[in-house]
């Protein structure tokens, strides 16, 4: 499967944090054939390893996360659904937003919006309060309160497809678009001889404070970890001291949060291998799972690869699919190259 | 009836470009017509006879145009600006989708992540001059291929049923008008009917301007879309209409003898109704 068709597959999926499941289904069926092992644990992470066959080999760990930002329901009233947020999202977003309300078979909703003939010129200028604003399933209230259970989860409606030609836009690029990349990373590492063993974290709950890579970094215990989401890639309204660039290739974090020497080997495979990259700074907190994979347990040498994507946790991320191509590459070449000590 | 009304939503007809919509209706009605006329702004006047003539000129209309957005300007970087066709919320555009032109380009309208937001920019909404939509081009260069200036477009267009007889569309506002129309177009008439299928309601009624100067009637009948706020968070007394209540006859803002004769028609053929007051609005969007 070509590496754009997975991502319109694996986004395409609802997995608010969480209830992550359809994700973790779908991305093991996918992960499988290049994989020697694949595993769950009490957060519903998925663990995988392909082992290089060596006894004692070091462990690499690639991770990404499976969840999305997402919606839960709260309260039911005159079959309107109250809900909260799963994750950060922009209020802004919300009004008249088409939703999947995830029983089963899922409902389709919609945010509800006062019409605009009963509202005044200052109205429009506020934000509605999130805490204002139902899901209309179009149901009466018996009818809603039978079928929709407190605490079901939701997610925007619509998954990701083509904008124009190798541009993607949709929901949850972040982060199943680098799932997508470390599976095709994957696949192309399955008949190559490596030097060390190949982990596969897809985590859950990042959205909700990196919870699923606290215990899944655990249990893996990696001597090395690269951790891949997405970053921001530049609009016309953000700042561009905050923000990379789409088309500009795979951008390798360096700070505190990313080891130097693993950070550094990541630069020289970009180098040597003529693959684009740009240099994201990042001062603290990545805010991606590579926060708690490096300091877990007694420390695990952690690097970070991001994706560039525009608007961020709204329904119309949008990305360029030849930035995912060079981290699918940077990822295979930086793999191959590990020795036997591993970073040498 | 429900078809109809699925496929005029799905068309893209903003106010200006109604075209689609126009080439649409003509093919349907054509066969059921006695005379066809598109006016010099693009109205179409539809007259059909019935089983009598009819004393007094009657003129039955709908609005063919939606609301939607207009290309201002392309940036340096590909990006389009935009005006908005009709009075749009600019709450609700936020991360829409939206369809420019007659090749139907995609474009989004997004924010930057809401990690960048801070707490003051949270509370309020971009001015409609700080909007911006997203084609996927990279250059002025290449969105110059795909836009031109002026391009009318549409937004997000899916057109789906759902929850208890509920229909999820865009431009509902007004073709459920233009659906009934057609109905009524191919049905056997009791007199002599003009049906006007309207054009830029939504900017100002400008279309039905000049079709009443043409036709002429004596009795006019207007369908349209109306204002419902049956939301939780609403009063009672603010909601004005509701779903699932019944058709809706103005009592206000109308002269005041037209009503009765449409109150005791639906009495007659056991229509619900409700009256609307006006909605009190200082942005005077159209319906």
């Amino acid at each position: 499967m070509l590496l754009k068709d997975m991502i319109i597959d694996l986004c395409g999926l609802p997995a608010p944090a969480g209830f992550e499941d359809k994700a973790f289904a779908r991305a093991k069926e996918l992960l499988a054939p290049f994989v020697d092992e694949i595993k769950t644990d009490a957060l519903g992470n998925l663990i995988a390893v392909k082992k290089c066959g060596r006894r004692g080999a070091k462990k690499l760990m690639l991770d990404a996360h499976m969840d999305e930002i997402g919606l839960i329901v709260t309260g039911v009233e005159k079959g309107f659904l109250r809900f909260s947020s799963i994750g950060g999202i922009d209020p802004r977003m919300l009004p008249a937003r088409e939703i999947k309300v995830l029983t089963e078979p899922p409902l389709f909703g919609i945010i509800d919006t006062f019409p605009p003939h009963a509202l005044s010129e200052e109205d429009m200028d506020k934000t509605i309060d999130a805490k204002k604003l139902f899901i209309d399933i179009g149901m009466s209230d018996e009818e809603a309160k039978k079928r929709v259970p407190l605490g079901t989860p939701a997610v925007f409606a619509g998954g990701v497809d083509e904008l124009c030609e190798n541009v993607l836009c949709g929901k949850s690029l972040d982060d199943r678009s680098c799932v997508a990349i470390i599976i095709k990373t994957m696949e192309a590492l399955a008949d190559k001889e490596l030097n060390v063993d190949v982990y596969c974290l897809f985590s859950t709950q990042e959205e909700l404070g990196t919870r699923g890579a606290v215990t899944g970094a655990y249990g893996i215990n990696p001597d090395y970890a690269v951790a891949l989401d997405v970053t921001f890639a530049s609009t016309p309204d953000s700042k561009r001291s905050e923000v990379l660039e789409m088309c500009k290739g795979a951008a390798i974090g360096v700070g505190p949060n990313m080891n130097r020497n693993i950070t550094n080997a990541l630069i020289k495979t970009a180098e040597d291998n003529g693959i684009p990259y740009q240099l994201e700074i990042m001062g603290g907190d990545s805010g991606t799972d590579g926060w708690v994979i490096q300091v877990c347990r007694e420390g695990v040498t952690t690097g970070i690869v991001s994706l560039p994507i525009r608007y961020m946790h709204s329904p119309v991320e949008t990305m360029d699919i030849s930035d995912a191509e060079t981290i699918v590459r940077l990822l295979t070449e930086f793999t191959q190259k590990l020795g036997e000590d591993g970073l040498s | 009836m429900l078809d109809t009304l699925k496929t005029l939503c799905y068309l893209s007809g903003a106010s200006g470009s109604e075209d689609e919509v126009r080439d649409y209706i003509l093919e349907r009605v054509l066969p059921y017509s006695d005379e066809i006329v598109t006016d010099n702004m693009g109205n179409l006047i539809v007259s059909k006879k019935g089983k009598k003539r009819c004393g007094r000129k009657i003129l039955i209309c709908a609005h063919m145009d939606e609301v939607g957005i207009i290309i201002t300007n392309i940036d340096d970087d590909g990006y389009l600006r935009f005006d908005f066709l009709g009075g749009v919320d600019r709450r609700v555009v936020i991360g829409k989708q939206v369809y420019i032109g007659k090749d139907r380009i995609r474009g989004v309208i997004g924010i930057k992540a809401y990690h960048h937001v801070s707490k003051e920019e949270e509370k309020s909404v971009p001015k409609r001059d700080e909007l911006y939509i997203d084609i996927g081009a990279k250059s002025k260069d290449e969105a110059k291929e795909l836009v031109s200036l002026a391009d009318a477009g549409v937004f997000e267009d899916s057109v789906l049923e759902f929850g208890e007889g509920f229909l999820k569309a865009k431009a509902i506002d007004d073709r459920v008008g233009c659906a009934a129309m057609i109905k009524l177009i191919e049905s056997e008439l009791p007199c002599d009917c003009t049906f006007a299928f309207t054009v830029q309601e939504e900017v100002g009624t400008r279309g039905a301007k000049i079709v009443s100067a043409r036709v002429n009637p004596d009795v006019a009948i207007v369908l349209e879309g109306t204002t419902a706020a049956d939301l939780p968070e609403v009063p009672e007394g603010k909601r004005i209409c509701s779903l699932g209540e019944g058709l809706v006859i103005p009592f206000m803002g109308l002269r005041a003898e037209r009503t009765p004769p449409l109150s005791s028609a639906a009495e007659t053929a056991s229509i619900r109704l409700r009256f609307r007051p006006p909605c009190a609005t200082s942005i005077r969007p159209r319906a």
